[in-house]
C-alpha cells in the first residue's frame, strides 16, 4: 500500500483526554515516529471553525508510516472552551498543545502547524524545544512580517454565520480551487459550529470583545518577540517552510522572510512553494505534500545516523 | 545497498560512458550533469552527481550519463549545443529502453531538460530544474566576474578545485574523489576535443542555442505551458545565480503548469547535491512520487 496516495478518508474515532482542566479531543493512529499537525484559525469565528479533520487528506496516508496526531486546539473544534478570560489568547494555545503532547508521553515529534497553528509550531519550538523533533510551517502570515490580507480576501462574507454557506464562502476564498472545497470539508466545519461551547467562544471573544481587549494586543506582543528570537537563532530545531503561491491572504514574501531568519541560523532550513495552491496547499496538492512531509521525516532520522 | 555501474556504449558513432544501476523495474531517472565543456573551468561529468546518486538508486533506475564532450562521452563532430545534447539525451535513453523517465538537470543540464520537456513530453514523467543560471531569464546581467582569475594551468588540480570552491557555499565537498574524477576528465579525449572546439566554434553554437531554447520555454509558457510536472531548486548561496533569477522562472512556468513546486536548501552553492545531499535527494526524489502519486489517484 502506497502511504502517499491521499484519498479522503475519515479520521480514526477521537480519544478525549484531560490536559489541564481542558476536555482535549485528538486522533491518533500508526506507529513510529510521531507526527503532530496544528491547524490554524482561532476560537471564536463564526463563519469558520476548523478542527483536526483539516488534515484528513494528510493523516490517513502518512499513518501507514508514521505515528500521526491531530488534536483540537483548545476553544476549537470539539476540545473545551478556556477556562478564564485571559486564556483567549495565543499562549494559551500554545501552551495547552505543549502540555497535550507532554501528556501523551511521545518522544519529540515532527511538528506541522498551518497558518495560527505555524505561528504555535513555531513557539513550541522556541519554548519547548524538547518536545519538538523538526518544524513544518505552512502559510503562516502569523509568522510572516508581511501584512495579512485577510480581511481584503475574507471580510463581509455575504452568507448568514453558522451556515455551511459562510463557511464554503471563507474556504473558496482561501484556496485556488473552489474545487478543492469539499462538501465533506464544509460539513466538518458545520458540525462544529452548531457546538454550543463554540457559540460560546464566539460570543465570548466577540460579544465580550476579548477578540480586541485580550487576543489581538497579545499576539501582537507575542508576535513582535518571536520575531526576534527567530532572527536571533532561537530555533534550533530542523525546519521547512511551505507556502501555496497563489494565498490571498499570505503573501509569497513572507515565506522568504522566514526562510531566511530560519536559515541564517539553522543548516537544515529548507524552503517549498506550491503552485495553484492558496492557503490550504496540504488539502489542494495533498500527494505531492504527504511526499515532501514524509520524506523530510525520514531524512531527518537519516541526518541523526 | 544499491550500486551503480560504470557503463561504456556506442550510440551512433559516439562512445558514450555513463553510470547506470538501481532498483529493477524501478521508475527511471536521467541525470544531466552542468558544466560546459570545455569552457567550464573545472571538468564536469556524471561523477560531478558524487554520492547523491545512490541515494536515489534505493528506489530509482538512475541513467546518468557524460554529457557530450565531457568524462567518457566523445563530443561529436557537430557543434556543441542544447539541441545536440538534448537529442544525445534522447538516443540514450531509447538505447536503453526507457519510454518514461523523470529528468533531473543541474546547470546547463536544466537547460536541457528544458528541451526535452517541450521537445519530447511523452516521455518526461517530471523536470527537476536544478540551480541552473542560463535557464533563468537573463536581462542586462553584470558581466561575469567570478571566476575570472584561474589560477594556470587551466584544468590542473589547483586549477579545478580553484573554480570548485569559487562556486560552492563551503570547500568541505572538494574531496580527494572528486578532484581524481575532475583530473582523469581533463586527460580525456573528449575534454580536450571540446577545449579545442571552444576556441572556434561551440562558444557562438551553445550561447545561441541556450538562448534559443529559453525563446522556446517563454513562448511556451505564453500559451499552452510546460507539459509535463516542473520543480525548481535552487541553493541558498548560489554564487552564479540569484534566488530571484530562480523564482522568476518558476513564476513563468507556473502561471501554467499546476504540478509546479519551488524550492531553495539551504548553506548551499550551485554544486547543491554534493554540498547538501540529504535535502536535494529529499526534494527531488519526494517530488518525483508525489508526481506518481497523483497521476494514479487521478486514473
Amino acid at each position: 500500500m502506497n502511504y502517499h496516495s491521499a484519498s479522503p478518508a475519515a479520521l480514526p474515532p477521537a480519544k478525549t483526554i484531560d490536559i489541564e482542566g481542558i476536555k482535549t479531543s485528538y486522533h491518533v493512529a500508526g506507529t513510529r515516529q510521531p507526527i503532530v499537525f496544528i491547524y490554524g484559525g482561532n476560537f471564536g469565528t463564526a463563519d469558520s471553525a476548523p478542527s483536526a479533520h483539516a488534515w484528513n487528506l494528510n493523516f490517513v496516508p502518512l499513518a501507514e508510516r508514521f505515528q500521526v496526531i491531530a488534536f483540537d486546539k483548545i476553544g476549537q473544534g470539539f476540545t473545551g472552551n478556556p477556562l478564564r478570560d485571559e486564556d483567549y489568547s495565543m499562549a494559551a494555545v500554545v501552551r495547552h498543545a505543549a502540555a497535550f503532547i507532554k501528556t501523551l508521553g511521545i518522544p519529540p515529534a515532527h511538528i506541522v502547524g498551518h497558518s495560527r497553528g505555524g505561528y504555535a509550531g513555531a513557539r513550541l519550538a522556541l519554548e519547548y524545544p524538547h518536545l519538538v523533533r523538526s518544524l513544518t510551517i505552512v502559510s503562516s502570515g502569523t509568522l510572516s512580517p508581511r501584512v495579512s490580507t485577510n480581511e481584503v480576501a475574507l471580510s463581509k462574507c455575504p452568507h448568514p454565520p453558522y451556515t455551511r454557506e459562510s463557511a464554503r464562502w471563507i474556504y473558496e476564498g482561501y484556496c485556488f480551487s473552489p474545487k478543492s472545497v469539499t462538501d465533506e470539508w464544509i460539513e466538518k466545519v458545520y458540525e462544529v459550529l452548531q457546538l454550543p461551547k463554540y457559540r460560546e467562544s464566539v460570543r465570548k471573544m466577540v460579544d465580550e470583545q476579548l477578540g480586541t481587549r485580550v487576543f489581538l494586543p497579545e499576539l501582537a506582543k507575542q508576535k513582535r518577540e518571536t520575531l526576534q528570537w527567530l532572527r536571533e537563532g532561537r530555533l534550533q530545531r530542523p525546519t521547512q517552510v511551505v507556502f501555496g503561491r497563489n494565498d490571498p491572504t499570505v503573501a509569497i514574501e513572507g515565506a522568504f522572510d522566514l526562510f531566511d531568519a530560519v536559515a541564517a541560523h539553522q543548516r537544515k532550513t529548507e524552503l517549498h512553494i506550491f503552485n495553484q495552491a492558496g492557503h490550504f496547499s496540504y488539502r489542494e496538492h495533498p500527494e505531492r505534500f504527504n511526499a515532501l512531509l514524509g520524506d523530510f521525516v525520514d531524512l531527518i532520522d537519516k541526518w541523526s545516523e | 545497498m544499491a550500486s551503480l555501474n560504470l557503463q561504456t556504449k556506442t550510440l551512433g558513432s559516439r562512445r558514450t560512458r555513463l553510470l547506470r544501476g538501481g532498483k529493477a523495474g524501478a521508475p527511471a531517472a536521467l541525470f544531466l550533469h552542468g558544466g560546459i565543456p570545455g569552457a567550464t573551468l573545472f571538468c564536469s561529468g556524471a561523477h560531478i552527481w558524487g554520492e547523491s546518486l545512490l541515494s536515489f538508486a534505493e528506489e530509482l533506475d538512475v541513467i546518468a550519463p557524460d554529457c557530450p564532450g565531457s568524462g567518457g562521452t566523445d563530443l561529436g563532430e557537430e557543434p556543441l549545443t542544447v539541441e545536440a545534447i538534448g537529442s544525445f539525451a534522447v538516443a540514450l535513453l531509447a538505447d536503453s529502453g526507457v519510454t518514461s523517465v523523470e529528468v533531473v538537470g543541474h546547470d546547463i543540464g536544466g537547460l536541457v531538460g528544458i528541451w526535452l520537456a517541450l521537445n519530447h513530453p511523452k516521455t518526461v514523467r517530471s523536470l527537476s530544474i536544478v540551480a541552473s543560471p542560463m535557464s533563468a531569464p537573463v536581462g542586462d546581467a553584470l558581466d561575469d566576474i567570478l571566476l575570472v582569475a584561474p589560477p594556470r594551468s587551466l584544468w590542473s588540480r589547483e586549477s579545478q578545485a580553484w573554480a570548485l570552491e569559487r562556486l560552492s557555499y563551503s570547500h568541505m565537498h572538494i574531496d580527494r574523489t572528486l578532484l581524481d574524477a575532475c583530473v582523469a576528465a581533463s586527460d580525456g579525449e573528449p575534454h580536450r576535443h571540446a577545449v579545442a572546439m571552444a576556441k572556434t566554434s561551440s562558444a557562438k553554437t551553445l550561447g545561441g542555442s541556450m538562448s534559443r531554447t529559453r525563446s522556446l520555454l517563454w513562448e511556451a509558457c505564453r500559451n499552452a505551458g510546460v507539459q509535463v510536472p516542473v520543480q525548481i531548486v535552487w541553493a541558498s548561496h548560489d554564487p552564479v545565480t540569484t534566488r530571484e533569477a530562480g523564482f522568476v522562472l518558476y513564476d513563468t512556468i507556473a502561471a501554467k503548469q499546476r504540478a509546479s513546486q519551488f524550492h531553495v536548501i539551504n548553506r548551499a552553492g550551485s554544486l547543491v547535491f554534493r554540498e547538501q545531499p540529504s535535502a536535494f535527494h529529499h526534494v527531488v526524489a519526494s517530488f518525483g512520487r508525489g508526481v506518481r502519486d497523483e497521476k494514479a489517484r487521478a486514473a
